[in-house]
């Protein structure tokens, strides 16, 4: 029996997996909802937000809301090696023969995760595919806009398209779980807001550190989180030192 | 239904693509064309956003098809080999049989790194016969290391594209928009102001303030709307804020600081606009504090910013007078001389597909080396 289940879920609530969950954002709607107007309007964007914050959830609503003609690529930059090739993903549409031909598509929306740098070829590509039209829309995503190592001749494409990322602050967070657990007294507010300090403030870290106390509880057997259960993250932090 | 589309506009007419707009391009690119059919080599040198990529894709389409056109950037990873570039261009069967294409155009882009070296292997390819014309393309000629003999191939076909006076600009978006009413010309012509002389800066802005304006269904952009989405946020729009705002946060965390609650929730907002407003103005100051400083702008530091966007006004107003133009304005007219009818036509077809009424659009493949 999963810890999950002992508390009563049918799966854990505190999967931070992108696809899932992207009922439970927070403070997002107004973000969504620019984030679809720059797409459908053909831009260049930046979605700059810290880590855990929803930037990749963004990107899944997008991809859902344009997607079904195969012509969104979702492209995680964080977990790519350096070889990525542009032109080929673009291609990839038209499969082995398009490759051949050269084929390129028209009106793509590429959509680049986690984009620390992009090398040069690659801003070259970008640039001269999204002018050209084959690319009508690019969203990178980062946590830094300033530190992202882009040209400046794509930094003059996004010009002021730097949309930034809600503040979640220890309301959020408590809504943020809430809508995962429901009215299970798994914690109370109090608790969330304190394990949500404790994360610093990141998303990502409190769904991480929820999980961490409410698997202590289930073994315990307990189904309310206790403030004993919070060794579970001091000895964590102390391993990390 | 967004603001375009209640215009009347299947998309968004101030897009930044040059694809877009080429068919107003400011200059006149017959000329350079006929020079390239004459066998010159053009220098084509100009600041970010004035239109260098414009101008190459005009050229690249009036030629495509024909398997004539060659382009490399500079700024790419592969190495600079003329060879393989020309080889790259023929076909299977030239390849094997070992006959080379003769009278090749080469758009080299990003040129600015390109080294004296490399400048005379392409002058030797040039005057063996193999490129009929070369395009050069970067920010300066000045500040270039070019080949003695090239510069003497270069020096009197160097064509500076320059920023927009506000007439172009006006025109531009009348281009875009025809007659309907929706800017009036003063107010085009102080969003140009503010827009730092860079086209696409200037079409961003005029997007997001009829944007505004639309939304609040206004069919007329009047100051106070520029005032709002360029004043006190140019990312503009009133719903966005809401995401920056943390009026809930104060209630819980500090019930004691309840009256800094509004200083709060301006604040980010104002930071973005210093932030965003520097980078359109002062594009090349680097400005660390803007983003690193925790929100809280004060009012002074938003003064400073209107200071520097006037400052930029008024040096921008000097320089169009100094500048002397080198390229004279021609407007290309649509239709069977407009190279681009042909994108054009598969642009309304695409357009049309997405109605799901349409066919596929047809692209024909061009020579384009990546």
């Amino acid at each position: 029996m999963d810890w999950f289940e002992k508390l009563g879920f049918e799966d854990n609530p505190f999967s931070s997996d992108a696809k899932a969950n992207h009922t439970a954002l927070v403070k997002m709607d107004p973000m969504i909802e620019e984030i679809i107007y720059r797409i459908s309007s053909g831009s260049m964007l930046f979605i700059e937000s810290g880590e855990g914050t929803g930037k990749t959830t963004l990107l899944m609503i997008a991809a859902k809301k344009f997607g079904g003609s195969r012509n969104v690529v979702y492209l995680d930059c964080d977990i790519l090696d350096k070889k990525l090739n542009i032109t080929h993903v673009l291609q990839d549409k038209y499969g082995m023969m398009g490759r051949i031909l050269n084929k390129k598509p028209k009106d793509m929306i590429v959509l680049m995760d986690n984009v620390t740098e992009l090398s040069k070829l690659n801003t070259e590509r970008l640039k001269y595919y999204f002018d050209q039209g084959y690319i009508k829309s690019i969203v990178f995503t980062g946590t830094s806009y300033r530190s992202a190592k882009f040209s400046e001749s794509l930094r003059d494409r996004i010009g002021n398209r730097v949309i930034k990322g809600p503040k979640i602050n220890s309301d959020d967070a408590v809504e943020i779980i809430r809508k995962r657990i429901g009215d299970s007294e798994l914690f109370n507010d109090k608790l969330i807001s304190k394990i949500f300090k404790m994360s610093g403030s990141s998303v990502k870290l409190l769904l991480e550190n929820c999980e961490k106390v409410s698997r202590s509880a289930a073994k315990k057997n307990r189904k309310r989180v206790q403030l004993a259960d919070f060794k579970v993250l001091m000895s964590d932090k102390n391993d990390m030192v | 239904m967004t603001w375009y589309n209640k215009l009347g506009f299947h998309s968004n007419p101030f897009s930044i693509k040059p694809a877009a707009y080429s068919s107003m391009v400011a200059y006149d690119v017959d000329y350079l064309i006929k020079k390239i059919k004459d066998s010159e080599m053009i220098f084509i040198e100009g600041e970010y956003g004035t239109g260098k990529t414009t101008i190459l894709k005009t050229i690249i389409n009036n030629f495509r098809g024909k398997n004539k056109i060659i382009y490399y950037s500079f700024n790419s990873e592969s190495k600079f080999d003329i060879e393989k570039l020309v080889d790259g261009a023929n076909s299977v069967i030239r390849k094997v049989t070992g006959l080379k294409h003769r009278n090749m155009i080469l758009m080299l882009d990003e040129t600015h790194t390109m080294t004296a070296e490399e400048g005379k292997e392409v002058l030797r390819y040039y005057q063996e016969g193999i490129l009929q014309s070369v395009v050069f393309v970067s920010n300066s000629y000045q500040e270039m290391d070019i080949y003695d003999e090239l510069k003497n191939y270069l020096k009197n076909n160097v064509i500076k594209t320059v920023a927009l006076n506000q007439d172009e600009a006006i025109e531009l978006i009348r281009s875009r928009i025809g007659d309907i009413s929706l800017f009036s010309k003063k107010v085009l012509k102080r969003i140009f102001d503010l827009s730092d002389k860079n086209p696409r800066r200037f079409l961003e802005y005029c997007e997001d303030i009829a944007r505004y304006a639309v939304e609040r269904d206004e069919m007329k952009v009047l100051d106070e709307h520029v005032d709002a989405v360029l004043k006190i946020k140019p990312e503009a729009k009133v719903e966005p804020k809401k995401f920056i705002e943390e009026p809930k946060a104060k209630k819980v965390e500090e019930k004691v600081n309840i009256e800094e609650k509004p200083k709060k929730v301006e604040a980010p907002k104002k930071e973005i606009q210093k932030e965003q407003v520097k980078v359109a103005i002062v594009k090349e100051k680097p400005h660390k504090e803007a983003i690193k400083q925790e929100p809280i702008a004060t009012v002074e530091e938003i003064k400073e910013v209107e200071l520097e966007a006037k400052e930029s006004k008024e040096e921008s107003d000097d320089d169009d007078k100094k500048r002397p133009k080198k390229f004279k304005i021609n407007k290309l007219v649509e239709g069977s001389k407009d190279p681009l009818g042909e994108i054009q036509a598969s642009e309304a077809h695409a357009e049309k597909k997405e109605d799901g009424k349409g066919d596929t659009p047809e692209y024909k493949v061009f020579a384009f080396d990546n």
